[in-house]
């Protein structure tokens, strides 16, 4: 039988876009290595890529100049994904998410990025503190 | 263009083909507007795209797309897309834009489709 491996990693970066792909990169090997397959680890990497991206676009407002960590855990149970940050708090009550048929018909743009983290992650949630963090869990044993 | 992201147009048959290379989001999003902005300036409203080397395309791009369907729809035209890996397909499925923009599985049978849809018209002229 194949031996669950678990771990911490934590990467910190500036709040650029220029880096997404780097941590990505990160978040993608981290579920592999909680041995997801290839199709589950692109879909945690893309809603890494969302959560990254709110906090540069809407947490930081657009600034470089700030900090993000991701820290990837993997347990017996789950990877988990922290995106901290000391921004602007994004709260689980203002998360709206939007009807998908309607949104298609009105040939919208934008605001797809919590669907896509909420669709490919298993749990998302946002966490308020000292400093901020979205939390997303892909359980080892649930495909979703 | 941003280092990430590569495109490069073609005509082919009916359609101009855009390929693209690398991936697409919040870094690379501007670069790839463009390329389809200047596509539409040059009224070519008949496109195909070709992710063959597309790695993943996120929110940001699937915005853009959004935001010329109409445009190009109005000059009785086409936006398909071909050569999906499974993550970008995963991705457009997942949200329903697979009913949306016509998804083939290869270049070829897009520009096949394209072929009979202009030979039906001739014939019914």
């Amino acid at each position: 039988m194949k031996e669950l491996l678990t771990g911490d990693i934590q990467v910190t970066f500036p709040s650029d876009t220029v880096y997404v792909h780097m941590a990505i990169t990160v978040a993608s090997n981290a579920a592999t290595i909680a041995g997801f397959d290839k199709s589950i680890a692109s879909k945690v990497a893309l809603a890494t890529d969302e959560a990254i991206t709110n906090v540069i676009k809407h947490a930081y407002g657009g600034d470089k100049n700030k900090q993000i960590t991701l820290k990837a855990k993997i347990t017996d149970e789950s990877l988990t994904l922290r995106v901290v940050h000391t921004g602007k708090a994004l709260t689980n009550e203002e998360i709206k998410l939007p009807d998908m048929e309607k949104y298609i018909k009105a040939r919208k743009r934008g605001g797809l990025g919590l669907y896509i983290m909420k669709q490919f992650m298993d749990e998302v949630v946002f966490l308020v503190g000292k400093e901020h963090c979205c939390l997303m869990t892909k359980y080892r044993n649930v495909d979703k | 263009m941003a280092a990430g992201l590569e495109v490069h147009a073609a005509q082919k048959d009916e359609a101009r083909v855009l390929y693209i290379n690398g991936f697409i989001n919040a870094h690379t999003v501007q670069d790839f507007e463009k390329s389809i902005q200047s596509v539409l300036a040059e009224k070519n409203y008949r496109i195909l795209i070709n992710c063959k080397e597309l790695e993943y395309i996120n929110s940001s791009g699937l915005g853009v797309l959004m935001g010329v369907i109409e445009e190009i729809q109005d000059n009785d035209g086409f936006l398909y897309l071909s050569d999906m890996n499974e993550t970008v397909f995963n991705i457009f499925d997942t949200l329903g834009f697979t009913h949306l923009f016509k998804v083939f599985d290869a270049e070829m049978e897009a520009l096949n489709s394209l072929k009979e849809l202009k030979d039906s018209a001739m014939n019914e002229d």
